[in-house]
């Protein structure tokens, strides 16, 4: 077995894209374990910062092309072997299926989503096995995809760093790094940052409508306002009367510890005058990143814990400093963690919001490292990693199916281990890209243009390089240097028309091909168009009864179907959501006849909305979840999604809105068989992650 | 929050349940108690929930397979105190403009 393995090592062309961490690990070890032809592509040049765990470099290769130095680090002690090195980005068109086909297996060092996606493609079209790979920290894992044998990179959705949910943000923090992030992204920016932004930073409550007005004020600061008085100002807001409008609100605390609200005049003394001047002759440095608020306030240590009068200093003094020093960036300024001011300014401003919380404090380092989100790299992680990718390398050459494992690290044992193999999955047949799965975009036909289509969808979410977008037998769109101009004023000219007034218009129920000749993928694209009434928006707006009696039912049914050739969506007439509706055409369809009024609940919307859609346009199916029933597959069509927070009140008005879009009278639900009686399946008996210790329900 | 269980007698109830931890990599562990006839989806669910990320952010493992969502408790012989790990892949790369998932939070919209 052992011969046949050196064989297989022997014989086999490996390509390696990315060497960094783990690719400098990988280098080695295939390289020691006898791989003989290998390829390694890299854009990045080398960095001070990777010289910690990227061993095959040294001090003097920094600003080297990485692919470059890491082949010649290893032909040192390999001579003999072959080693090509591209300096380049993976998605460059050279690197095309051709390509891809003269390797046996391609091993992946990535570190970012879009490329890996890319390469995954390209293993597929190419019918490349593809060993993927990633690490953060200790955790990392090692995955094995083969075309038709086991589920392909994309199969599963790649959770995607974004948002988060902004309740936990705004209102009911429960960690510190809830208070990082409503000091960086929410205060940070709407004090410092661009201004027409919207901004979460105040607590809704019930009686925010009337104070919305006066509250957008408090932030302007006047011309001629002193600075401190405005920090106060500022700090009372926020601390202080936001805090307490968040109290009114009696529901949100019944199972939460309330917050405290804080007062500038209760933490600092009347007048802090006696520090101006220090102000005026602190930092005489010139660069921006350099001004501080610590020395003046005689503080030296980052990793000291500052109390809640420090912070409360800190906090004002910052400020001032921002206004003293800085005016000029007011308007425009980003968190940056190198921004020392802003780091203090961020880190004072979430101590003080996490002392409001009772949630413990952290110093200045701490902080900075939540606030940049700070990982360090563990150079044991990857060479783990580089480990188990030549492992399984190994396993894929000898085409050993049935011993290729997925492997995750675990930063605690489990069963004392600290590996966990597991079989790897079966493609998951609802994959748009290793299926034909097509996708359905919920989009307004007559308000969208191509441009939107390209840019948010097809580039962004379908993550294509080269698109090539095709209704019927027209073609609306093409990216590629082979191009004529007369073609490329004519796609640029289609990019700025609305979708209804293309040459060939995508109306409801067209149907897009959308390829990317480089990726060799092509996928189908169902058109469902959005569309919203404003004789029906108040309507649509608030939730209804609408009760059908027997009689009527079928004239319903025909009446909502006559006007869905108009181009409407069925759903959208009446308000329905999708659950409801398609239970009550099967009803239909399987000739039942409503032998009892029925009464349906339901509170609807159908324009986009712009906080949860900010794109105007959703696309369902390109990140299929496994574990959704009907359900919660409409909840992402057309209502708001559930609200998660971390405690049952939150969610409470969130279940009551799904059960309202699908109450049904009971005599419906038995005739449906497929309804299952969702109470009480599952119940969390303990989470120690969650302040409230109390049993949960959950729906 | 009423538990409609409650007029059921106990052993009954023990007998329906099983009490499963679900443990992360970086070793947190939270208890669930979950219907043996069941599908694990909504443990899945209410776990992603909680760490605020989406719903298939996590594999859920289970003597080195994972778990799918329609399976049940029954299905698996799932015992009272079994583990059920949940991982995450990992994305790499420790670029400063890129967040890292330590201290990510995520957005809820794809539920």
């Amino acid at each position: 077995a052992t011969q046949q393995q050196q064989s297989a090592i022997k014989g086999a062309k490996v390509l390696m894209v990315g060497a960094g961490g783990i690719g400098c690990e990988l280098l080695k070890t295939l390289a020691l374990s006898g791989f003989e032809d290998i390829h390694i592509i890299d854009m990045d040049t080398i960095e001070v910062s990777n010289l910690n765990r990227q061993f095959l470099f040294r001090r003097s290769h920094v600003g080297q092309s990485k692919a470059k130095v890491a082949r010649d680090a290893v032909l040192r002690f390999r001579p003999n072997i072959n080693i090509r090195s591209y300096h380049a980005n993976v998605k460059n068109p050279e690197f095309d299926v051709d390509f891809f086909k003269q390797f046996d297996v391609v091993l992946n060092g990535l570190d970012n989503l879009d490329a890996r996606r890319h390469v995954n493609r390209l293993c597929l079209a190419a019918d490349v096995p593809l060993v993927e790979s990633g690490t953060t920290g200790f955790l990392g894992q090692v995955t094995v995809h083969i075309k038709g044998k086991t589920e392909c990179y994309e199969c599963q959705t790649k959770p995607a760093p974004k948002t988060y949910p902004v309740c936990t943000i705004t209102s009911t923090p429960t960690k510190f790094v809830h208070c990082i992030v409503w000091a960086k992204d929410l205060l940070f920016a709407k004090l410092f940052g661009d201004k027409n932004q919207d901004n979460d930073l105040n607590v809704r409550s019930n009686n925010s409508a009337s104070s919305s007005k006066e509250t957008e004020d408090v932030f302007e600061r006047s011309e001629d306002e002193d600075i401190e008085q405005y920090g106060r100002k500022i700090y009372d807001h926020v601390f202080g009367s936001n805090i307490e409008a968040a109290l009114s609100n009696e529901e949100t605390w019944k199972n939460r510890r309330r917050p405290r609200p804080i007062y500038s005049k209760d933490v600092l003394p009347e007048s802090l005058t006696q520090q101006n001047g220090s102000t005026q002759n602190c930092s005489v440095t010139d660069g921006d990143l350099m001004v501080s608020a610590m020395p003046s306030l005689g503080l030296k240590n980052p990793q000291e814990l500052w109390g809640l009068t420090q912070n409360s200093l800190v906090f004002i003094e910052a400020l001032k400093l921002f206004f003293a020093k800085r005016k000029k960036e007011i308007g425009h300024l980003t968190f940056d963690k190198d921004d020392q001011l802003a780091v203090e300014f961020v880190t004072a401003a979430a101590n003080i919001r996490a002392e409001s919380f009772g949630i413990p404090l952290h110093s200045l380092f701490e902080a900075k490292g939540i606030a940049g989100n700070i990982v360090h790299a563990v150079a044991t992680t990857n060479a783990i990693i580089a480990g188990l990718i030549v492992i399984e390398a190994i396993k894929v050459l000898k085409k050993d199916v049935d011993k290729f494992r997925m492997t995750y690290c675990l930063e605690h044992p489990s069963k004392k281990l600290l590996l966990m193999p597991i079989e790897p999955y079966e493609p998951n047949p609802a994959c748009y890209v290793c299926s034909e799965t097509p996708l359905v975009l919920e989009i307004n036909t007559r308000k969208s243009k191509l441009r939107d289509l390209v840019d948010k969808i097809v580039k962004t979410k379908l993550g294509m390089n080269l698109p090539l977008i095709m209704h019927g037998n027209s073609l609306l769109y093409e990216v590629g240097d082979d191009l004529d101009d007369i073609m490329v004023a004519n796609y640029n000219a289609n990019l700025e028309k609305y979708l209804s007034e293309l040459p060939s218009p995508i109306l409801n129920g067209s149907i897009l091909t959308v390829e990317d000749l480089q990726q060799e993928l092509s996928c189908k694209i169902n058109v469902k168009h959005r569309f919203f009434s404003e004789i029906l928006n108040p309507v649509l707006n608030s939730v209804w009864f609408l009760i059908i009696l027997p009689s009527t039912f079928p004239k319903l049914f025909h009446f909502t179907e006559s006007r869905n050739q108009d181009g409407l969506s069925l759903d959208i007439i009446l308000g329905f959501s999708n659950v409801t509706i398609r239970r009550v055409l099967t009803m239909f369809e399987t000739g039942r006849r409503l032998t009892h009024p029925l009464l349906i609940l339901f509170c609807h919307r159908e324009e986009f909305d712009e906080e949860k859609e900010p794109e105007g346009m959703v696309l369902s199916g390109w990140t299929p979840s496994p574990a959704t029933n009907g359900e919660s597959a409409s909840t992402s069509n057309n209502e708001n999604p559930v609200d998660v927070t971390e405690s049952s009140s939150g969610s409470e008005p969130a279940s009551k809105k799904r059960r309202l879009s699908e109450t049904e009278a009971s005599n419906h639900k038995k005739e449906t068989e497929n309804v299952e009686s969702e109470d009480d399946d599952i119940m969390e008996v303990e989470n120690p992650m969650m302040v409230s210790k109390k049993k949960i329900r959950v729906e | 929050m009423s538990n409609p269980q409650d007029d059921k007698p106990i052993d009954q109830e023990q007998e329906a349940h099983v009490i499963l931890k679900v443990k992360s990599q970086d070793g947190d562990e939270v208890l669930f108690k979950n219907k043996k006839s069941a599908p694990l989806k909504k443990l899945m669910y209410v776990y992603c929930d909680r760490r605020g990320l989406k719903l298939d952010a996590f594999a859920f493992i289970f003597n080195g397979a994972r778990i799918g969502g329609l399976e049940t408790p029954d299905e698996l012989d799932m015992e009272d105190g079994d583990v059920i790990d949940a991982c995450r892949a990992m994305s790499g790369g420790l670029r400063a403009n890129q967040r890292q998932w330590s201290y990510m939070l995520f957005d809820h919209n794809g539920l």
